[in-house]
């Protein structure tokens, strides 16, 4: 994944770790507390002193949070296949591919619910009935690490979706992103984000 | 370092700086985790605190950025566009990652050997879980997404509810053009 956002970034004009190193603060508030939404507010601040116009900003990132689930997404097929190879259970391609769409659907909705990650597997597995759901019980004492992970994975892509958006409607401001990137003197847009 | 930056570090000392305190406390709650476990199960209620009393923001955090962001763009179909390719770029991304999921998965092949025999597990402890992913289909949560009541939105803090009625009251707003513009200020500030 970090292939295809880094992919992303360059296409857009930007270094993806460049990007991650401005908003480490807020990474580790995702960590600390493992859920996207605890640090949504300083990134959508952060996102628009680098650049993006406001008004994309303020339309992606909210709705990137219920829609753009990147960490979760992967987690969803990782888990689906974790759990079918432990229990024996043999994949059809045609399984594969129910997984695939099923989990597009499901994952919209696991932002908004608290431990959703964990709920939309459950609701994922329902449509292969050959994978036993009881094999969710294997990976719910890592859940809350993997529930790290998904939740850090989801806050970088959402990032990196709201600059290819302003970026694709042309209100991005790459001066000031590789300005603001490379950490050279900006002109801050507010004083909170002058601080930090 | 820029000159400003580094004045703005000292004037603020490192134990002021918010990720600085998470980190300290991440480190202190697995000392504590590995030193007196009991203790640190204790600690569990703070946490729990901190999560939702920044979750308590979320949503009027949410409503209001996303009323301003679409009453700022003024017209309709600019948002449309916008929003439409932020839909486009979710799904492909998405895509990718599923896939990417799914080619892992059966390259490295994480599950192979486990060999578990399923009777000998819990399903106590997922059936919650399974119980309330089964009572959500695709209509439900469709339909779920509207709000019982227009303030309820923010009163539960579901945050596709919160989102739904933001963009209507946005529309909305915007519609009304310069009469529309006192709420908006309202939220702005």
């Amino acid at each position: 994944m970090a292939l295809v956002l880094g992919t992303i970034a360059k296409l857009v004009g930007f270094n993806i770790f460049k990007l991650l190193y401005y908003i480490r603060e807020e990474l580790l508030i995702v960590l600390g507390t493992s859920s996207s939404e605890s640090a949504l507010p300083q990134l959508m601040r952060k996102l628009e002193n680098a650049g993006a116009s406001k008004s994309v900003v303020s339309l992606v990132v909210p709705t990137g949070y219920s829609f753009n689930l990147d960490g979760t997404n992967i987690y969803m097929t990782l888990a689906t296949l974790f759990i079918a190879q432990a229990t024996n259970t043999p994949l059809t391609l045609e399984h594969e591919l129910m997984v695939l769409g099923v989990a597009m659907l499901t994952s919209k909705g696991a932002g908004a619910v608290t431990g959703g990650g964990f709920i939309t597997l459950a609701a994922t597995l329902a449509v292969v009935p050959e994978i036993p759901v009881a094999g969710m019980a294997l990976i719910l004492g890592v859940d809350r690490f993997m529930s790290e992970c998904r939740s850090l994975t989801n806050f970088i892509g959402n990032s990196v979706a709201t600059l290819v958006v302003a970026r694709w409607e042309g209100e991005l401001d790459l001066d000031r992103l590789h300005a603001v990137l490379d950490r050279r003197d900006v002109v801050a847009l507010d004083a909170s984000v002058a601080r930090a | 370092m820029t000159p400003s930056a580094l004045e703005s570090l000292m004037r603020r000392p490192f134990y002021k700086i918010l990720y600085v305190q998470v980190l300290l406390a991440v480190v202190f709650g697995v000392v504590l985790g590995v030193v007196f476990p009991h203790a640190a199960e204790a600690m569990k209620p703070f946490g729990d605190g901190f999560i939702k009393l920044v979750k308590m923001i979320i949503a009027p955090v949410v409503f209001c950025t996303v009323v301003v962001g679409i009453a700022a763009m003024g017209d309709v179909k600019r948002v449309g566009r916008v929003g439409g390719k932020a839909l486009l770029y979710f799904e492909v991304v998405s895509s990718f990652a599923l896939v990417i999921g799914l080619i892992v998965g059966k390259v490295m092949q994480p599950g192979a050997g486990f060999n578990v025999d399923v009777s000998t597990l819990d399903v106590k402890s997922v059936s919650g879980f399974t119980n309330q992913a089964a009572h959500t289909s695709t209509i439900d949560f469709l339909l779920n997404i509207i709000p019982k009541t227009l303030v309820g939105a923010l009163a539960e803090g579901e945050i596709l509810q919160v989102l739904f009625v933001a963009i209507l009251t946005g529309f909305a707003l915007s519609a009304l053009g310069p009469t529309g513009s006192p709420p908006s200020a309202i939220c702005w500030s």
